[in-house]
C-alpha cells in the first residue's frame, strides 16, 4: 500500500474508531431493564454532544442536568405512551455512556490496524468524548473534547487549525451568497474552534507552570506558539473583514427596510464574531506572553526539589502494597496518605477577647437546675408605689380610653390630656411608651412610622396608638 | 493596613492569599480580591515567591492556584497538618491502617490511571462502589493466599485485606443507618471529610452516597499523598520483605 494510502486509511479507521462508544450504547440497550427498542441511542448521543457543544463559550457551559433534560425530552417525543421516568432513565444512560462512567471515566481505548508505519502494527487508538470539568464559580460543567468536536460537528478528521480555517471560510462565502442562517450556524462552530485552539495553548502553559520538564520547549511548544500567532493574524484578519461586512449587510437591510428574521440573525452573528474577536485577542496577549511566563518558569522551577512530580500508579503501587501489609510495614505509609489527601486543617485558635467572655460569662443553668430552685422567699409589703394619684390615674384612663380600632397620635391624646389636669400629660405619654415596648399584654399598641412629637413638654416620636382589644 | 513598605504590604498580601487557601469552600469567581491575588500569583513571579515562601514559612505548600481558588499541602510538621487523632478519636493500629487504605482506595478508584492524574475533569465516586472496588481487590488476594488465619498474638501483621475482609460492609443498626465500623461507614466517613475540605461535593444519596471528586483533590492526590506515601512505603520495603 502507499504510504499516502495507508495514512488515509488510518485517518479514517481512527474517525471510525471513535464512534464505537456510540454503537456500544446501541448495542447495548437490550440489555436495559424495560424494553428500550424503540429509543435511538445513536441519535440521543449525538443529541447531547450537540447540547453540550452549543452552550460551550456561553457562560459556564451547560450541566449534566441541563443536557439530561434535554435528551430525555427527545426520548420521551419518541415514544410518549411509555412509563414516566423511562425516558430519563434513557438520558442518564446517554450521558454516562458518553463519559464512559462504566469505566470510572477513563478515556476510551478502541484497538485498529495500522498499515502506516513501516510495518503493521496493531495500535490502540484512546480518546474522551465529553468531560465533566469544573468552571470557576464551582459550578460543574459538561464540555466536549476536541475528538468529539471534530466528530460530531462533521469534519471527521481535520487539525484544530485546520477545521478553523474551514469553518470561517465557510462562513465568508455564506454571507456574501446572503445566507445569514447558515452563516450563524458556521460561526457558532467557528467560535467553538476558537474555543479549542485556547484550550490548546492553556494546556501547554498550565503544563508549564506544573513541572517545565513535562513541557517540551525545544520544539513543540515554540512550533505551537508559532502556529498559533500565524493562525492568530489570519484569524484577526478574517474576522476584521466579517465584521465590516456584517455592518454594511445591517446597513442595507436597514435601509431596504427588510428587517424581521434576517437583521435579527445578521446581529445575532455580528455579536458571535465579536466574541470570537474578543476571545482571539485574549489568546493573541497569552502566546505573546507565553516566552515570558517560561522564562519566569525556568527561574524559578530551578530551585524546585526534583522528583517531586513523580506519576504514582495509586493501584499497583500503593493500594496492592497496602493491602499486602499488616499495621507494622503499612501503617505508617497509610497514615501519610491520609493526613495529606485529607489537605490543611487550620487550627482553631481561640480569640483572647471572645474566651474572657466565654470565661467570664455566667454558667448556663440547665433546666432542671431551674426546675428544682425553691421558690423565693418574699415578703409582701405596703407601701404606696403608685407614683400618680388616683384621679390622675383615672383621668388619663379616661383619655386613653378613647383610642379606638383607628390609629390616634401621640400629639393628640396629651392635647386632650391637658385640658384633663396637670399630671395627666406626663401619664399618658408614660403609658404611649409603655405600649410601644409592652412586657405582657397590653390594651394598646404604639407604632413609630417616623413622625417627630412637636410638644413643649415632650420629646421623641409622634408615636401612633391603637387599641389591641385585649 | 495600606502603610508599611512595598515589601511588608507584598508580605501582607501573600500572607491574604495563604489564608484564603486554607478556606478551601471559597472560590475566587465570588470573591474579586480573591481573584486579583490568584491572578498575581499566576503572572507575577516575585510576588508568586513571596507567597511561596510565606506559605514555606506556616509549613505550606502551594500545590496549585488557578480560577477555581489555591490548593495548599501541608508538611507533616505544619501546624495545619492532620493528626490522625483528629480525624478520629481512639483508633488502634488496625483501624488506622483501614482508614489510610480507605483513602487510597478512593484515591485509586478515582484516579486508575497514571495518566488520569494529569488529566483535569471531575470524576465521580460512591460509597458502595468504593467499597466494592477495595472488597474485590482483597477477595482477589484471598484467593491466591488462601484464608488459613494469620499468627495469634501479632496483630501488627495481620495483613490489611484480612482486616478488611473481616469487616462486615453493611449492617444495619437499630436506627437503619449504617454502622460506623463497617467499611461502607469507614468509606462513608473518608468521603464526608474529604466534602468537608472542599476536595468533593455531594451529587447524591444514590450508591450509599454519590460525590464528585473535583479537580483540587486530584491535585493534592498527584502532588502530595501518593509521593509522601510511596515514599514511606519504599522506605519501609527493606524490612517488609524480610
Amino acid at each position: 500500500m502507499g504510504e499516502e494510502r495507508a495514512a488515509g486509511l488510518a485517518r479514517r479507521v481512527k474517525a471510525l474508531a471513535r464512534t464505537l462508544p456510540v454503537h456500544d450504547l446501541e448495542a447495548g440497550k437490550g440489555a436495559r431493564d424495560g424494553d428500550w427498542s424503540v429509543y435511538d441511542l445513536r441519535a440521543l448521543a449525538l443529541a447531547a454532544v450537540d447540547g453540550v457543544i452549543d452552550s460551550m463559550g456561553l457562560d459556564w457551559g451547560a450541566t449534566a442536568a441541563d443536557v439530561r433534560r434535554r435528551v430525555a425530552a427527545l426520548a420521551r417525543a419518541a415514544a410518549p405512551d411509555r412509563p414516566a421516568g423511562q425516558a430519563d432513565q434513557v438520558a442518564a444512560a446517554v450521558l454516562d455512556g458518553l463519559l464512559n462512567d462504566r469505566n470510572r471515566r477513563e478515556a476510551f481505548a478502541v484497538p485498529y490496524g495500522d498499515w502506516s508505519g513501516p510495518s503493521y502494527r496493531r495500535a490502540e487508538l484512546v480518546f474522551k468524548l465529553l468531560e465533566e470539568v469544573e468552571a470557576p464559580d464551582g459550578t460543574v460543567v459538561l464540555r466536549a473534547t476536541d475528538e468529539a468536536v471534530n466528530l460530531f460537528a462533521g469534519s471527521l478528521d481535520r487539525d484544530v487549525e485546520d477545521a478553523h480555517a474551514a469553518a470561517e471560510a465557510v462562513l465568508e462565502s455564506q454571507l456574501r451568497r446572503g445566507r445569514i442562517d447558515q452563516a450563524l450556524a458556521t460561526a457558532r462552530e467557528a467560535r467553538l474552534r476558537s474555543l479549542q485552539f485556547a484550550g490548546k495553548v492553556r494546556r501547554a502553559l498550565d503544563g508549564t507552570r506544573r513541572d517545565l520538564r513535562q513541557v517540551d520547549w525545544g520544539e513543540d511548544v515554540p512550533r505551537l506558539l508559532d502556529d498559533a500567532l500565524a493562525h492568530l493574524a489570519d484569524r484577526l484578519a478574517v474576522e476584521r473583514k466579517l465584521r465590516a461586512t456584517l455592518q454594511e449587510t445591517l446597513g442595507d437591510l436597514a435601509e431596504t427596510g427588510d428587517g424581521g428574521e434576517a437583521a435579527v440573525s445578521a446581529a445575532q452573528l455580528l455579536r458571535v464574531v465579536a466574541e470570537c474577536q474578543a476571545r482571539h485577542l485574549e489568546l493573541h496577549e497569552q502566546v505573546l506572553g507565553a516566552r515570558s511566563v517560561f522564562l519566569a518558569e525556568q527561574e524559578r522551577q530551578r530551585f524546585a526539589p526534583a522528583g517531586d512530580v513523580r506519576l504514582v500508579d495509586l493501584g499497583e503501587e500503593l493500594l496492592k502494597p497496602l493491602l499486602r501489609a499488616g499495621a507494622a510495614g503499612g501503617g505508617p505509609a497509610a497514615a501519610a496518605f491520609l493526613s495529606a489527601a485529607v489537605g490543611a486543617v487550620p487550627p482553631r485558635l481561640a480569640r483572647v477577647v471572645d474566651l474572657v467572655e466565654s470565661l467570664l460569662s455566667p454558667r448556663r443553668v440547665h433546666d432542671e437546675d431551674r426546675g428544682a430552685a425553691r421558690d423565693p422567699d418574699l415578703v409582701a409589703i405596703d407601701v404606696g408605689t403608685d407614683r400618680f394619684p388616683a384621679e390622675v390615674r383615672a383621668a388619663a384612663d379616661a383619655v386613653l380610653d378613647q383610642v379606638g380600632a383607628g390609629p390616634v397620635r401621640l400629639s393628640a391624646l396629651l392635647a386632650r390630656a391637658r385640658a384633663a389636669g396637670d399630671s395627666v400629660p406626663e401619664l399618658v405619654a408614660l403609658s404611649a411608651l409603655h405600649a410601644y415596648a409592652p412586657e405582657g399584654p397590653s390594651p394598646l399598641r404604639a407604632t413609630d412610622d417616623g413622625t417627630p412629637l412637636f410638644d413643649p413638654q415632650f420629646a421623641g416620636a409622634d408615636l401612633l396608638l391603637q387599641g389591641t382589644g385585649s | 493596613m495600606s502603610r508599611g513598605t512595598t515589601v511588608a504590604r507584598e508580605a501582607g498580601a501573600a500572607a491574604q492569599l495563604v489564608a484564603l487557601g486554607l478556606q478551601p469552600r471559597l472560590r475566587p469567581a465570588a470573591d474579586g480580591a480573591y481573584l486579583d491575588l490568584v491572578t498575581r500569583y499566576r503572572s507575577d513571579a516575585a510576588f508568586r515567591d513571596v507567597v511561596d515562601h510565606v506559605a514555606d514559612g506556616l509549613g505550606l505548600t502551594v500545590l496549585d492556584a488557578d480560577a477555581s481558588g489555591v490548593v495548599l499541602a501541608p508538611r507533616t510538621d505544619s501546624p495545619f497538618a492532620l493528626r490522625l487523632g483528629d480525624y478520629r478519636a481512639n483508633l488502634s493500629v488496625n483501624e488506622r491502617l483501614l482508614h489510610g487504605l480507605i483513602h487510597v482506595g478512593i484515591a485509586a478508584y478515582c484516579y486508575p490511571t497514571p495518566a488520569s492524574l494529569l488529566d483535569d475533569d471531575v470524576r465521580v465516586c460512591s460509597v458502595a462502589a468504593v467499597e466494592r472496588f477495595l472488597r474485590d481487590a482483597a477477595e482477589r488476594l484471598r484467593e491466591r493466599h488462601g484464608d488459613d488465619d494469620p499468627d495469634a498474638g501479632q496483630p501488627e501483621l495481620e495483613q490489611a485485606w484480612r482486616l478488611y475482609l473481616r469487616r462486615q460492609a453493611v449492617r444495619e443498626t437499630a436506627d437503619g443507618r449504617a454502622g460506623v465500623s463497617t467499611t461502607s461507614g469507614m468509606v462513608k466517613y473518608a468521603l464526608e471529610r474529604l466534602a468537608d475540605q472542599g476536595f468533593m461535593t455531594k451529587l447524591s444519596d444514590a450508591e450509599g452516597g454519590t460525590y464528585r471528586a473535583l479537580h483540587r483533590y486530584r491535585v493534592e492526590v498527584r502532588e502530595l499523598a501518593a509521593v509522601e506515601a510511596w515514599r514511606v512505603l519504599a522506605a519501609a520495603a527493606p524490612a517488609r520483605e524480610g
